[in-house]
């Protein structure tokens, strides 16, 4: 019953009136890493952040759990088929407890701001600052990854994150009609992703890509492995190139 | 969302004609609903909502915010089994947030967060128990749920109206106004049903009913601010439109008037929440002092110091608290502070570091020299002990 929720709702609201969204895509790999820095290292993969769901007529997400729980079991299972693609070993995060627990807690977080800030600074148009237009990739979580490491045995961390809101038949028909009686567009449905790769000895982030508009329906096998292909593009430790 | 607005209205007056009755029979009192325990979520917004908090919690559980003293956790676990029923308290996981507002928060799949800052400002554990009851009546009412579909249909009747005038080129915000006040005062109206709620199953309690206490001690914190700031004081019965919850004057009334009803029977537990509370008092209280809230913070140490007494430990809050906003003569109350602090057998060490630190820039060189040495006595391995250590060598 918070004032956020009802600040979201109205966010939500003015969806209606905000512009489309441009297709972004958007990717960097930090100067100095390359596919040679991840030969015969090993891949932590953290607990991957996966939504699914519904856009409402008005705009809202509705979160859906079996359509979340069923893009999460074959984005995992899409994951560990590559596995032969990578040069490297990808192991899953161990399920830990207490101090432990708390240390990949803490960095899953950290990721999501760090890698929030250069999508939102550095990345796209709109709210990019001066200091960061143009300039190097050059991020980082903190030595604290090291402990990562060292609990793991990995060099490397791959976090993954998608979230897809469908457009709602509601939405579907509104957008329609908008487009014919005021002549605008407006956005029906939600698909955003990004993946970063982290040196968890240093606790940079040598990779990162970012897509505002992906494609692939995630709660089926071929949707999911088409989006594993965007998630996972200019990834610097594949074998074969993958189709576009 | 009018069938919604009205779910929710039938369920406040639900609860009013409950509490109505109560007042007509004496006893019993109130009987819980029965609870079946295990419930799971049904349909796809449910499941959703649930799936998302779920997903939500695991983060949560780990996080460095969480207190993770269990100590402290059991007890306020057993404030609330005593105020909502020992079966159906089972439904819920109970999470010590440092943060230091006077809030607590409930989530549709029993995810309960509570506020440091809401113990710090709590006096007894009957007060601690209505609001843990609210929280828990908006669980067991399942007001998100309600909440989120209210929100939808909303937001989906002001897309077609906004459409509609742009069709037919006539100005639609008034009726667009009128759809987003009603649901802010369908949230109101959920607020009122859980504290109505939180009301009864506290009757039923072994605790007294002591609700209205906590909303006038929050308009005594916000005029003592607002006269620090000098700023107009704000005294409102009525709700303004975006207001998502009750008016504190509001909460004040109603629960008055059920607080006579149910009179003095039951058990206050202050006690036990002096005692639970003094033993945690620095983090209750760290990030209350280190805030800009001079005159809130202030009132609410006064409060509490006033209704459970004083203690070495508080008395060096306040200290701190002085210290902190360092005019020359917030050095010297904060110097007496410490002063009567280091008095008590419970002082913390840091009684002597704040005591030595105001006496130095007091100019009182010997004092304030012979208190941090006892400070690093005390606390040799602190911190800042190095640096304190450095100070003493000039």
């Amino acid at each position: 019953m918070s004032i956020g929720r009802i600040g979201a709702a109205l966010a939500a609201l003015l969806c209606f009136h905000a512009m489309p969204l441009l297709a972004q895509e958007k990717g960097a790999v930090r100067e100095g890493f390359s596919a040679g820095s991840l030969q015969g290292q090993k891949i932590l993969l953290f607990h991957p952040a996966v939504w699914v769901g519904e856009q409402s007529t008005g705009g809202m997400p509705e979160p859906n759990a079996d359509w979340t729980a069923q893009a999460r079991t074959l984005l995992e299972a899409e994951l560990r088929r590559r596995q032969n693609y990578f040069r490297n070993e990808l192991i899953r995060e161990p399920e830990l407890v207490g101090l432990d627990a708390r240390l990949f807690a803490a960095h899953r977080a950290l990721f999501k701001a760090v890698a929030g800030s250069v999508m939102e600074y550095q990345f796209f148009v709109g709210n990019r600052l001066p200091t960061r237009k143009n300039k190097a990739f050059d991020w980082t979580l903190g030595s604290g990854t090291r402990q990562i490491a060292s609990l793991t045995g990995a060099r490397y961390g791959l976090f993954v994150v998608t979230e897809d809101q469908y457009g709602s038949v509601g939405r579907k028909i509104f957008q329609v009609l908008v487009a014919g009686v005021a002549g605008v567009g407006i956005q029906s449905g939600v698909h955003i992703g990004h993946a970063g790769l982290v040196d968890l000895h240093t606790g940079e982030l040598v990779w990162l890509n970012a897509d505002a508009a992906m494609g692939g329906d995630v709660r089926t096998a071929e949707g999911a492995a088409k989006r594993v292909d965007q998630l996972l593009e200019d990834f610097p430790g594949l074998k074969t190139p993958i189709a576009p | 969302m009018t069938r919604r607005l009205g779910l929710t209205l039938a369920a406040a007056v639900l609860c009013v004609t409950t509490a109505g009755s109560v007042r007509a029979q004496a006893k019993p009192e109130f009987v819980r609903p029965p609870y079946a325990g295990a419930y799971e979520p049904q349909g796809i917004d449910e499941r959703g909502l649930w799936m998302e908090l779920d997903e939500g919690e695991r983060a949560l559980r780990d996080s460095p915010l969480v207190v993770g003293d269990p100590r402290l956790h059991d007890w306020v676990r057993s404030v609330l089994c005593k105020a909502v029923g020992f079966d159906r308290c089972q439904a819920t996981r109970i999470y010590l947030v440092r943060d230091d507002s006077f809030n607590a928060t409930m989530a549709p799949n029993g995810l309960m967060h509570v506020h440091l800052g809401l113990l710090a400002r709590l006096h007894s554990e009957a007060e601690l128990a209505v609001i843990l009851a609210h929280e828990f009546a908006h669980f067991e009412l399942r007001h998100s749920l309600y909440d989120f579909r209210n929100r939808r249909k909303g937001s989906d009747i002001i897309a077609w109206i906004s459409l509609a005038g742009v069709a037919t080129s006539q100005s639609t915000s008034a009726i667009q106004n009128g759809v987003v006040a009603g649901l802010f005062r369908f949230n109101r109206a959920q607020e009122t049903a859980a504290d109505l709620l939180a009301a009864a199953y506290v009757r039923a309690s072994p605790y007294r009913l002591r609700a209205s206490a906590p909303w006038r001690r929050l308009l005594e914190e916000d005029e003592a601010l607002r006269s620090e700031r000098k700023a107009r004081k704000v005294r409102r019965y009525y709700p303004y439109v975006t207001d998502t919850h009750p008016t504190n004057l509001q909460r004040i009334a109603y629960f008055s008037v059920l607080e006579a009803e149910a009179g003095t029977r039951g058990d206050d537990g202050a006690e036990a929440y002096r005692e639970v509370t003094n033993a945690i008092i620095g983090d209750l209280f760290a990030g209350l002092v280190k805030g800009n809230e001079f005159g809130a913070v202030d009132y609410v140490i006064r409060a509490r110091g006033d209704a459970l007494g004083w203690n070495g430990r508080l008395l060096a809050m306040r200290g701190e608290l002085y210290r902190s906003r360092a005019t020359p003569r917030d050095l010297s109350t904060a110097q007496a502070f410490f002063e009567r602090a280091t008095g008590y057998r419970d002082a913390p060490a840091e009684a002597w570091r704040g005591l030595g630190l105001t006496a130095l820039r007091l100019g009182e060189t010997a004092v304030g020299r012979s208190a941090l040495a006892e400070y690093l006595k005390r606390a040799p391995r602190a911190n800042d002990a190095g640096a304190i250590r450095l100070l003493l060598e000039d």
